[in-house]
């Protein structure tokens, strides 16, 4: 919490910000009856580190992938540094600093380690589409993706096949992977997901060694790990943004440990909120969040 | 090296010890095992090439089974490019092959100049390619097979049923060659040198293009399309312009075709056809350029040779594909990288085994564990060979890990690359 730069403890709530590094506009997704995600409006500013938290299914990942460009959104907008990316494919925004991980990890399963981060480094370069030179002997490239997979325990497994990483290996290749396209902001998708919590510890310090200007926007559910990294915190439930603030603030929301401390709680107050029409309820509800915020 | 040895063999145990010969011998092993590694694929290569060379020589039937062999080779060595690299399997080749084909036939057959003729043809094939696989790379699995599967039934059709150009089912002749200079194909084994010198030309290129940054981005694009989306690759471009090079090479091959058999008819793009290209490049091994061009030799063999002696040669050939599969997923050439396999186990028991304690210790990083020195020669590998030669014992360090050292740079050069696959392959 030490790295948190000064500026990004007001970045996720203030609207004024005159350039937020990622801003989501109204968006919705609707998959056919179902809606996934619904009214979300962000504003991450540059250099902030940023959580999404929410119960399974509250539609984290089908938030990432609108902001990605995995999906397009039904209506809304994204805007990345103030640039209106909403109809870009995932290529041309990863060329403008837009970088991912996903949930389920996709590394390059039968690539090398070496392979996976040569790949990584030559994502936004011209030399992609060499025909004629080997990628070996790209020699910049290689030392690069050695020193890549030295920073985290990787260097003796440069020449081991992705699939045979441990799972602990093969999320921090995912995050490496991201990582070599020095992206300006940051998706990461439950990167903690399925860790040993030795491994958690790993994640969380490489996580929090990234360079203080890089904006983080990070799903995850381990509370523990997300109040280690970031600064503030948006709640999603049922498609909605329910909260929005300071992860502090966020940690001790009622309604947030309701949401998360189990259908149990809420479910032994039958008189408390409105909680038998949730998704009635929800978009009624940001006002209350940003009252919090 | 003989210092190595000696020394192995005065710190060590006696020879034949518990496992491990540290005996002179053993040194000389690993010695001609490391130093064979590099240069084994060249060396085949150029034999290969020697061979073929005294082999055309002559007129006979062997030429023309090895010219077919040859032609076939380029167009299920580009076949698997796209499907072995980008994960492509595309069931139109014939008829790719078939325009290159008809392409010179038909324009020698309005009086074109041999060698307008030929670029007809590869322009035809080029500007089809190009305009066809913006449909094409639209689709992914088993779309794609399907796609292009009818692209090659209509190529056929037009070339069966569009008599006023195609001549129909009797096919046209092509009976004049090019020539320049002292090149004419016209003789006999011109035109066999060229066709051999045309297939290396394809062969190299393609193994070219399979190491390049392209054709790691192919292998990304098989292995995890949204992945490499997501790294800032526009895969669909790289997906057509490995498209548009595969049925450019076909196309090649086409016009060798026509000038070797002198003939194109709509039989040789038929379905059938289509298919056995699938099956040179699934017997040959997908996903390694050579495999298939030793697919395209068996299916050849198949085809021209058994068929004269057993009737029932397609039945073989079946039962030969089912076998394969069954126990050779990476096919023929998926054998032959296993015995690439063996000495590099070989070598890293040699290695590892002469000498424990603090020299083996010193060793192992830089040689036992060859993968990992072979492509850390390009960044940290200096200094890795370094440490451990100057670390462990002085006269011992020094041989062995100076060996290693040596073995890791070409390794992780061109010569490097069936190696490291090795590695890779199940």
């Amino acid at each position: 919490m030490t790295a948190v730069p000064a500026d990004a403890r007001d970045g996720a709530a203030s609207p004024g910000d005159a350039c937020p590094a990622l801003a989501a506009d109204h968006l919705c997704r609707r998959f056919r009856t179902v809606t996934a995600v619904e009214d979300v409006s962000l504003r991450v500013a540059p250099g902030a580190r940023f959580g999404i938290i929410g119960p399974n299914g509250a539609g984290k990942t089908t938030l990432f992938n609108l902001l990605s460009g995995e999906l397009r959104p039904t209506t809304g907008s994204v805007a990345l540094f103030g640039r209106d990316i909403t109809r870009m494919r995932p290529y041309r925004r990863a060329a403008l600093g837009l970088g991912r991980t996903f949930q389920i990890t996709r590394v390059f399963s039968d690539l090398t380690v070496l392979e996976n981060l040569t790949l990584a480094l030559h994502g936004l370069s011209p030399t992609k589409l060499s025909l004629l030179r080997p990628w070996r002997s790209y020699r910049s490239m290689t030392a690069e993706a050695a020193e890549f997979a030295a920073r985290f325990g990787l260097a003796g497994r440069l020449g081991a096949v992705a699939a045979e990483l441990s799972h602990g290996e093969v999320r921090e290749l995912e995050v490496l992977l991201a990582l070599a396209l020095k992206p300006r902001v940051l998706l990461l998708d439950e990167p903690a997901a399925g860790l040993s919590p030795a491994e958690r510890v790993d994640i969380q310090v490489l996580l929090r060694s990234l360079p203080p200007e890089l904006t983080l926007v990070m799903i995850e559910h381990d509370i523990d790990l997300l109040r280690m990294v970031v600064d503030s915190a948006a709640v999603l439930h049922l498609g909605a943004l329910v909260a929005q603030g300071p992860i502090r603030e966020i940690q001790d929301d009622e309604q947030v440990r309701e949401l998360y401390l189990g259908r149990a709680a809420a479910g032994r107050r039958p008189a408390g909120p409105p909680g038998a029409a949730p998704r009635d309820h929800a978009p009624g509800t940001p006002p209350e969040g940003g009252g919090g915020a | 090296m003989t210092g190595g040895g000696g020394e192995a063999s005065a710190a060590g145990l006696p020879a034949g010890g518990p496992g491990v010969p540290a005996s002179r011998r053993a040194a000389l092993t690993l010695l001609v095992l490391q130093r064979s590694r590099p240069l084994t694929g060249p060396v085949a290569g150029l034999a290969v090439a020697v061979l073929l060379i005294l082999l055309l020589q002559g007129n006979g039937f062997t030429s023309t089974l090895i010219l077919d062999m040859l032609v076939y080779a380029i167009a299920a060595m580009s076949l698997d490019f796209l499907g072995g690299y980008a994960g492509l399997i595309s069931l139109g080749q014939a008829g790719f092959l078939g325009v290159g084909a008809y392409g010179v036939a038909i324009a020698e057959a309005h009086f074109y100049s041999p060698w307008a003729a030929v670029g007809i043809g590869l322009g035809v094939v080029l500007a089809l390619g190009l305009v066809l696989g913006i449909v094409a790379v639209r689709v992914k699995g088993i779309s794609f097979v399907i796609i292009t599967l009818a692209m090659g039934q209509v190529l056929w059709g037009l070339a069966y049923q569009w008599v006023g150009l195609s001549e129909g089912d009797n096919g046209i002749s092509v009976s004049v060659l090019p020539s320049i200079g002292p090149l004419d194909l016209n003789n006999g084994l011109t035109l066999r040198m060229t066709v051999l010198a045309v297939f290396a030309v394809v062969a190299l290129l393609l193994v070219t293009f399979t190491r390049s940054p392209f054709g790691l981005s192919l292998r990304g694009l098989r292995s995890n399309e949204a992945r490499l989306a997501a790294l800032g690759y526009r895969t669909g471009l790289h997906r057509y312009v490995a498209w548009v090079i595969a049925v450019f090479f076909t196309g090649v091959a086409g016009v060798l075709y026509v000038f070797v058999n002198q003939l194109i008819s709509p039989t040789t793009m038929d379905f059938s056809a289509n298919g056995l290209f699938v099956m040179m490049v699934v017997l040959g091994g997908l996903g390694s350029i050579w495999g298939p061009a030793l697919g395209a030799v068996v299916i050849v063999l198949f085809q021209q040779e058994l068929s004269i002696y057993v009737s029932r040669w397609q039945t073989l050939m079946g039962l030969t594909l089912i076998a394969v599969v069954l126990l050779s997923p990476g096919g023929f050439w998926g054998l032959v990288r296993a015995i690439g396999r063996r000495r590099d186990a070989v070598i890293t028991r040699l290695q590892g085994g002469p000498g424990d304690g603090r020299a083996a210790a010193g060793r192992r990083p830089a040689g036992s564990a060859p993968p990992p020195a072979g492509e850390s020669a390009d960044g940290a590998g200096p200094a890795d060979g370094a440490g451990p030669a100057d670390g462990a014992g002085p006269a011992d360090g020094a041989g062995p890990a100076g060996e290693a050292g040596l073995d890791g740079s070409p390794l992780a050069s061109g010569a490097g690359q069936p190696g490291t696959e090795e590695g890779r392959a199940p």
